[in-house]
């Protein structure tokens, strides 16, 4: 899973369950997650964190809450966070780069490569 | 112990008061009305701590009850007939969730024709949905299952919501002098309830979530063994009741005077006391005749049944209820226990009551009749009903 | 009120892993709604797409308590927690002042199934947010009218055939039957503007007694466009004058914003596969039905 900050979220886990664990009652542990969406897409969003503007609407419109907040990894210190993709459940959906007024996201073809110099 | 003079349906309201559910969900509907008008009142009054929630239908009664479990509260509903079957949906969500829901049903015949009188189609039409269903003889037994009701239920092996059913009318609506615990003492015995298939703060939860093909039967599976463990679980919570109660109850059924006869009457509800007092006239006049009350018709107490059954000639399964294009369910169940444990016998069924009919103590002298004449390999006919299939006197 | 943007809402995520289809707009409003309430809030969901899509053993993605109910019960099973929770207060167990009990339901589950239901709840008033996410149809079981389903929309039981085409009635106003109450609260809004849809829930949530916000949620897949212009046509459905924006409070109907020129019907309209066969006269009809409603508005609301 990616590596996102310590907040309240469902988490992904490995394990098998036997029935003894959970057919007594139909009443889990919230946020429990074992499978990512990851297959779903056919495309996915790669952020220019050096255009990114920090407006955190690509953050407020995802959907699926798989663009996330971190500190910014950047050399300057323009702003103190920036975003990145959970690209385990990220669907490819294109909605981002809809809501970038800075045309700061862009969606490549899974089947590509990430090239830096194509940015 | 105070005693106080009650009907069916207030004896009820006077157990659930004793238990105090946290939440009462219910909506009036002829013959439980009263039952729901009395915790009303008990509430208006302060004797009942409770939550009175009024719904617009039996539907939104029984998913509201479903809320409260799940919130870890105890929970209480009542209906009849239409309800029930208006409800139907939320049952299987309350037994497949596990929620130890208690609720009263007032059997009632189902429409059409409209009928708002007692026979039991509503509840035994119903017997695959996942309750525990009781079935009370008298004011004093419904008053005491809804006491024993809500340790069975919420119980942590049985975990099965739990039906407490009283004839419609000739229980609800009938009077005796009733035994009311203290209400410490019943507290005492019912405890609070101890949720542990509920949300929590702490460690939150999600309940009453979908599970495919790979998922599924090990969820009803484990359904099925909690219903099952409810047998042991029935006779504990009896025995406790007993040594603080001083009432004994027998189990999931009663056996009167069957320790040396051949012939048996099997019956559930408010009927028992009329075949139990048939069975001592038979006595008097020599006839060896024995009655088998079935206090609970799920869990199917098979192997009591066929205890009590072993060594009987012939059996009439006397029942309020009819599935259609087959025969009475309580008689299907029964022959299948009979066909388990290869206890061969000659039976019969009557079905009698429907839609509230009386069955008058010469219909049980006719059902004596036939038990002797089959004791003699005379013919008999499988099915009866009765008044059109046996004569009908009055 | 203090603003709610992505400074101030919690960086929680409380419906996360689902199943939805890319470019949900329902997902976007459970999102949102769990971020604003925080983690004791209590959730219900009917049988729907976000139930379906947000619990099947062993995927649950919801990280705060919640549940599935039946599907014309969400209202009822909400006010059995809360009440289930207060009698549990009420008894001194440990149960947190800031819990609250919200649903989410679908067009369907909120407007034909559970009406009856729903309307029960606001005549107790109960302690409740009811969350209304219309997408238009039936979509979890593969886009099939609802009474939300808007007049001409294509469906997969309104298809467009030879003597009929798409569905025939209106779509019905759940804001104004559920403001005819007298609902402590009931808001219209649309993820296409979501600043006002956030701040009716904030508004919303410390507000006691049952209160109803109705939010247009674009679904894609029953809509007929592509999965990123979700927050477009939820933008442009309101643009447009299709979908009002509103509040309704003590008694007054209060407009959140009136466009000062709408959008055209018809691009909205024909820009997604349900409307495409709409010709010049059904969409004329349309101009003018969404016409009249202003008409009612600018002279009746404030």
């Amino acid at each position: 899973m990616a590596d996102r900050k310590d907040v309240l979220i469902p988490k992904l886990y490995d394990e098998k369950l036997s029935p003894k664990d959970y057919a007594h009652t139909t009443c889990f542990s919230s946020g429990y997650l074992s499978q990512t969406n990851a297959s779903w897409r056919s495309e996915r969003p790669v952020i220019n964190l050096k255009k990114c503007t920090a407006c955190m609407q690509c953050y407020m419109y995802c959907p699926d809450a798989s663009i996330y907040k971190i500190k910014n990894p950047l050399e300057d210190s323009k702003h103190e966070e920036l975003v990145q993709v959970d690209l385990d459940f990220c669907k490819g959906c294109g909605i981002c780069v809809e809501v970038c007024r800075f045309g700061s996201i862009r969606m490549v073809e899974e089947a590509c490569e990430f090239r830096e110099d194509l940015i | 112990m105070p005693r106080k003079f009650l009907s069916g349906d207030e004896a009820v309201a006077e157990g659930i008061r004793l238990a105090q559910p946290d939440v009462i969900s219910a909506y009036p509907i002829t013959p439980q009305t009263v039952t729901v008008e009395r915790l009303s009142e008990f509430v208006a009054n302060g004797e009942l701590e409770s939550h009175y929630m009024y719904v617009e239908s039996e539907h939104s009664a029984l998913a509201a009850a479903i809320g409260v479990s799940a919130a870890g509260a105890r929970a209480f509903t009542a209906t009849s007939s239409q309800g029930l079957l208006y409800m139907a949906e939320c049952l299987t969500y309350a037994s497949g969730g596990r929620f130890p829901i208690v609720m009263m049903n007032a059997n009632r015949a189902t429409a059409l024709p409209w009928n708002i009188y007692g026979d039991q189609r509503d509840s035994i039409a119903l017997l695959d949905h996942g309750w525990i269903q009781a079935y009370a003889e008298d004011a004093q037994e419904a008053l005491d299952l809804c006491l024993m009701a809500y340790k069975i239920a919420e119980h942590p092996d049985v975990l099965t919501p739990f039906m407490i059913n009283l004839d419609g009318f000739a229980l609800t609506h009938t009077f005796e002098s009733v035994d009311v615990p203290d209400n410490k003492d019943a507290l005492d015995f019912v405890g609070r309830y101890e949720a542990f298939n509920c949300f929590s703060f702490d460690e939150p939860k999600n309940i009453g979530y979908s599970a495919g093909p790979a998922y599924n039967k090990y969820f009803k599976y484990d359904e099925h063994l909690g219903m099952n463990c409810a047998l042991k679980v029935i006779d504990e919570v009896e025995r406790d009741f007993e040594a603080r109660f001083g009432r004994s109850y027998p189990g999931a059924l009663e056996s009167y005077h069957m320790e040396d006869t051949e012939l048996c009457i099997l019956t559930l509800g408010s009927i028992s006391g009329l075949v139990r007092e048939c069975v001592d006239i038979a006595r008097e006049r020599g006839i060896k005749l024995g009655l088998v009350k079935l206090r609970y018709l799920r869990p199917l107490p098979s192997g009591q049944l066929a205890q009590a059954l072993a060594g009987i000639k012939a059996l009439c399964v006397l029942e309020k209820d009819i599935s259609f294009g087959a025969e009475g369910t309580v008689f299907t169940n029964i022959k299948s226990v009979l066909y388990d444990y290869k206890i061969e016998l000659e039976c019969f069924n009557v079905i009698a009551g429907l839609g509230g009919d009386d069955i008058l103590p010469q219909d049980i002298k006719q059902i004596v009749n036939t038990l002797v004449d089959i004791s003699h390999n005379k013919p008999y006919k499988r099915l009866q009903f009765l008044g059109i299939d046996t004569l009908q006197e009055g | 009120m203090a603003a709610i943007n992505h400074k101030t809402l919690r960086e929680d995520e409380f419906f996360f892993g689902h199943k939805a289809c890319a470019g949900c707009g329902a997902s976007l409003v459970l999102r949102h709604v769990l971020k604003i309430l925080g983690p004791n809030a209590v959730s219900v969901l009917p049988a729907g797409c976000m139930s379906a899509v947000g619990f099947n053993f062993p995927n649950l993605a919801f990280q705060n308590n919640s549940m599935i109910s039946p599907f014309a019960a969400t209202a009822p099973v909400m006010s059995g927690i809360r009440a289930g929770f207060d009698m549990r207060k009420k008894r001194g167990d440990k149960i947190p002042d800031d819990f609250c009990v919200v649903g989410f339901a679908g067009d369907g589950a909120t407007a034909d199934i559970g009406l009856a239901a729903l309307s029960g709840a606001i005549d107790r008033d109960d302690n409740l947010l009811y969350i209304c996410y219309d997408n238009e149809a039936y979509m979890n079981t593969g886009v099939q009218k609802s009474s939300l389903t808007p007049f001409g929309a294509k469906t997969t039981n309104t298809p467009v055939g030879t003597q009929i085409q798409g569905a025939l009635s209106n779509k019905k106003n759940m804001f104004e039957i559920v403001a005819a109450h007298n609902i402590s609260y009931a808001a219209t809004a649309s993820i296409g503007y979501l600043p006002d849809f956030l701040k009716k829930v904030a508004k919303a949530k410390d507000m006691p007694g049952t209160r109803y916000i109705h939010v247009i949620a674009p679904c894609p897949t029953g809509w007929g466009h592509a999965d990123k212009d979700t927050i477009n046509f939820a933008k442009a459905i309101v643009d447009c004058g299709l979908w009002y924006l509103a509040e309704y409070e003590a008694g007054d109907y209060k407009i959140s914003r009136r466009p000062k020129e709408f959008g055209s019907i018809k691009d909205y309209l024909h820009s997604q596969s349900r409307f495409r066969a709409l010709d010049d006269a059904a969409i004329a009809h349309i101009e003018a039905e969404r016409d009249a409603k202003w008409a009612y508005i600018d002279t009746h609301w404030s």
